[in-house]
C-alpha cells in the first residue's frame, strides 16, 4: 500500500508541475491570450464556440455534465459502502 | 461519507476535468475547433487503459511468482476494466474522427494498431472461459496477459509510428510537441489522465472486493 501511496503522489506532482506554471504563464500573459469576447479576433480565426460562451450558455452544458458525472459517482459510492457491509458482516 | 482519500481525489480531479474542460481557454485550431476538448476525455481513455492493463499484467507475474486467488482476481478484473476503457477508447476515437477526419474508421495505422491490441485482449477473456479448473485457467492466462501487453505497447507506440498516421505524434513525429499540447491544455488533460485512471482504479477495486467475497461465500456455503 505504501508503494501506491508515493507512486501517487509523484504522478500528482508531476501534474501539478505542468499544470501550475501554465496557470501562472496564462496569468503573466494576460493580454496577448485570446479573449473570447473580441468580435474581429473570433472573425480571422478558426471558429470557436465564442456565442456560446458570451451568452452563457455553456455554463448549462457545463451543469448537466457535472449533474451526471456527480450521479455516476454516487452511485458508485454507494456500491463501495454496500460492499464494505457485506465484508463487514463476513468477517463477524 | 467515508471515503478513502484518493477516492475522494478522483472525484475532485474528474469535476475539475469537466468544468475546467469545458470552460478553459483551448488553442483555435482549424478543422478541430471546440472538438479539440475531446482531449480531456478521449485521449484519457488510453492512458487509463495502459495504466489499467499494466496493474493487470503486474498481478499476472505475481501470481506466476505466488500463485494467490486474490492475485489472479485483481489481473482478471483490471484486464476487464482495462479493455473497457479501450473500448470506450475506440468509440470516442470513431466520433472524434467522423467530424475532423471525415469517416468513422479511416485505416490509420493506429486505429488498426488499437483494434488489433484489443482483440488480443477480447482472446483473453475467451481463453479464461475456456478452463474449468482453477488453478490451470489461473496459470495459463497469466502467462497468456504478459504476451498481450508485450504484444500491445509496441502496436500503439511503435508501430503507428514508423507509417504516416493521422494521430498526432506519430509518423515520424516525436511525441507531444506536434500536438499543439501547450500548457493550457496541459493543466487539464494531466489532472484528466489521472482522474480517469483513479475512476478505473476504483472500479477495479469494487470487482475484486466483490469477487473476494463471492468466493470466501462459496468456500464456507
Amino acid at each position: 500500500m505504501k508503494m501506491h501511496k508515493w507512486l501517487l503522489v509523484l504522478l500528482l506532482t508531476w501534474a501539478a508541475g505542468f499544470s501550475i506554471p501554465a496557470s501562472a504563464q496564462n496569468a503573466t500573459e494576460g493580454g496577448s491570450t485570446i479573449e473570447y469576447t473580441s468580435q474581429d479576433k473570433a472573425a480571422s480565426d478558426p471558429e470557436m464556440a465564442d456565442v456560446m460562451r458570451q451568452d452563457g450558455k455553456i455554463y448549462i452544458v457545463v451543469a448537466v455534465l457535472v449533474s451526471i458525472l456527480l450521479g455516476v459517482l454516487f452511485y458508485l459510492i454507494s456500491l463501495d459502502r454496500k460492499i464494505g457491509k457485506l465484508e463487514r458482516e463476513l468477517r463477524q | 461519507m467515508k471515503l478513502t482519500w484518493w477516492k475522494w481525489l478522483t472525484i475532485a480531479l474528474l469535476l475539475y476535468t469537466v468544468v475546467m474542460g469545458m470552460l478553459s481557454e483551448v488553442p483555435r485550431l482549424a478543422i478541430l475547433n471546440e472538438t479539440i476538448r475531446n482531449l480531456y476525455f478521449h485521449v484519457p481513455m488510453w492512458f487509463g487503459m495502459i495504466l489499467i492493463l499494466l496493474v493487470s499484467v503486474v498481478y499476472s507475474i505475481k501470481y506466476l511468482r505466488n500463485p494467490l486467488t486474490r492475485n489472479d482476481i485483481i489481473a482478471y478484473e483490471s484486464a476487464k476494466v482495462g479493455i473497457l476503457f479501450g473500448v470506450l477508447g475506440i468509440i470516442t476515437g470513431m466520433e472524434w474522427a467522423r467530424f475532423t477526419w471525415g469517416e468513422f474508421w479511416s485505416n490509420d495505422p493506429k486505429q488498426n494498431a488499437s483494434a488489433i491490441g484489443l482483440l488480443i485482449y477480447f482472446a483473453y477473456l475467451i481463453l479464461r472461459g475456456s478452463f474449468q479448473d482453477h488453478q490451470q485457467r489461473a496459470r495459463i492466462s497469466a502467462v497468456y496477459n504478459v504476451f498481450a501487453f508485450a504484444a500491445l505497447i509496441p502496436l500503439l507506440f511503435i508501430l503507428p509510428r514508423l507509417t504516416d498516421s493521422l494521430h498526432p505524434g506519430n509518423g515520424g513525429n516525436p511525441g507531444f510537441n506536434s500536438y499543439d499540447l501547450d500548457s493550457r491544455l496541459r493543466a487539464v488533460f494531466y489532472p484528466a489522465v489521472i482522474g480517469w485512471t483513479l475512476l478505473g482504479v476504483w472500479v477495479v477495486h469494487l470487482r475484486t472486493r466483490l469477487e473476494v467475497l463471492k468466493q470466501r461465500f462459496y468456500e464456507n456455503a
